[in-house]
């Protein structure tokens, strides 16, 4: 059978065809999974965040207005999911302390290089960073989206969007040190 | 940071044009970034699709009223039939009353050949691009009608195998549409319709 295009599929679901979702589900999965997994850092929360997103995005297929270019929206459901869940953690760590091992980790990137493994400190440095950086940077430079997509994916200016990279790596310039 | 390298690492300029002073640390930024690359999975857990089609509750279909304003207010390109296809916009209306002519007519083929030419027309003004993809070219939208005079009116023959095929046209290279004035149809299995053309080889005239 043919492709149907984004826009059809999501006329289907629309009318009803509540198994046609599963076209898009199947279409997007890999790329709003790997993203949720870059920013979490969690493979466990970044499957929920996903299956939530789709399922918002599902409730409120209405309301996406253009429905040839639902990957897009679907994805920005995503990014705003992973950052709302990166800003609850944050504060969760800081009331409960829990994470204390964890922060002790993160203010000592020594003790995460002994591990010797460059996954885990990336994985660390990335943590640093806000939800806004840490966004934007896994947009340039892992997803590798140019600032004009990532400005019309996240409705922020090329410049923010610059502003947010820069600082993310200047967060980062530590991890050169393993290059030098 | 100096700006030379931030203008490297955002991919404005490129490494020869790097000041020779910041080259190793463009270098190490490279390796550094491509170790990035790799972090993270590559793709979804085999068992994300089926939760989440599993959590999906019930949809409602959407009120007939609802359907039928949608269905009013989108833009349909209308399919004519070759004969009248050429007198243009003046023909429109009548076209509109003989649904039973097709936008898809098989024409004789040249002696001794089991190819039959067919001629495809849609009308569809303000269209970029028409293309037709059917069961014949592995759904591929690329047998391009043309428009040369800009009357909206697209055309062009095809050479099909006699036999049964489903096609649709598209337009702009993303928006499929089902031929409105094909004899037959079949279900694509989403809710939309695939037009049906028979190609038969033509007998011999005595």
């Amino acid at each position: 059978m043919r492709e149907l295009n984004d826009g059809a599929v999501v006329r289907a679901v629309l009318d009803g065809r509540q198994d046609a979702f599963a076209v898009l589900v199947h279409r997007y999965q890999d790329t709003l999974y790997r993203h949720a997994e870059r920013m979490t850092g969690r493979p466990d929360e970044a499957a929920d965040i996903v299956q939530a997103s789709f399922l918002k995005g599902y409730e409120n297929l209405e309301r996406c207005r253009d429905p040839e270019r639902v990957g897009a929206w679907l994805f920005r459901i995503t990014a705003n999911q992973c950052k709302d869940y990166l800003k609850s953690r944050r504060r969760k760590d800081l009331r409960l302390e829990s994470a204390a091992a964890h922060a002790s980790e993160r203010e000592d990137p020594e003790k995460t290089a002994e591990r010797g493994q460059m996954k885990d400190r990336i994985a660390a440095a990335l943590e640093r960073l806000s939800a806004d950086e840490r966004e934007a940077f896994v947009l340039k430079h892992i997803e590798g989206l140019s600032y004009e997509e990532m400005s019309e994916l996240l409705d922020a200016s090329v410049p923010a969007l610059k502003m947010r990279v820069h600082r993310a790596r200047q967060e980062l310039q530590t991890l050169l040190e393993e290059y030098r | 940071m100096r700006r030379e390298l931030q203008a490297y690492l955002d991919g404005e300029i490129s490494f020869h044009e790097l000041p020779p002073e910041l080259c190793a640390e463009a270098e190490r930024w490279d390796r550094l970034l491509a170790e990035v690359r790799e972090f993270g999975p590559a793709g979804a857990p085999a068992d994300l699709e089926a939760r989440v089609v599993r959590a999906l509750p019930a949809r409602r279909r959407r009120p007939t009223w609802r359907r039928a304003a949608d269905w009013a207010i989108q833009p349909r390109p209308l399919h004519v039939s070759p004969l009248v296809g050429l007198a243009a916009a003046a023909a429109l209306a009548l076209i509109i009353v003989q649904p039973w002519r097709q936008g898809a007519t098989p024409s004789q083929p040249p002696e001794g050949s089991a190819t039959i030419y067919v001629q495809f027309v849609l009308e569809a003004p303000g269209a970029s691009s028409v293309a037709v993809a059917g069961d014949f070219n592995g759904w591929t939208p690329e047998l391009a009608l043309s428009d040369p005079d800009g009357d909206g009116i697209w055309m062009g023959r095809i050479p099909l195998e006699p036999g049964l095929h489903q096609y649709m046209f598209v337009i702009d290279g993303s928006q499929w549409m089902t031929d409105p004035h094909a004899q037959r149809y079949a279900d694509d299995g989403f809710g939309n319709r695939n037009a049906i053309l028979v190609v038969t080889q033509p007998t011999a005239r005595s």
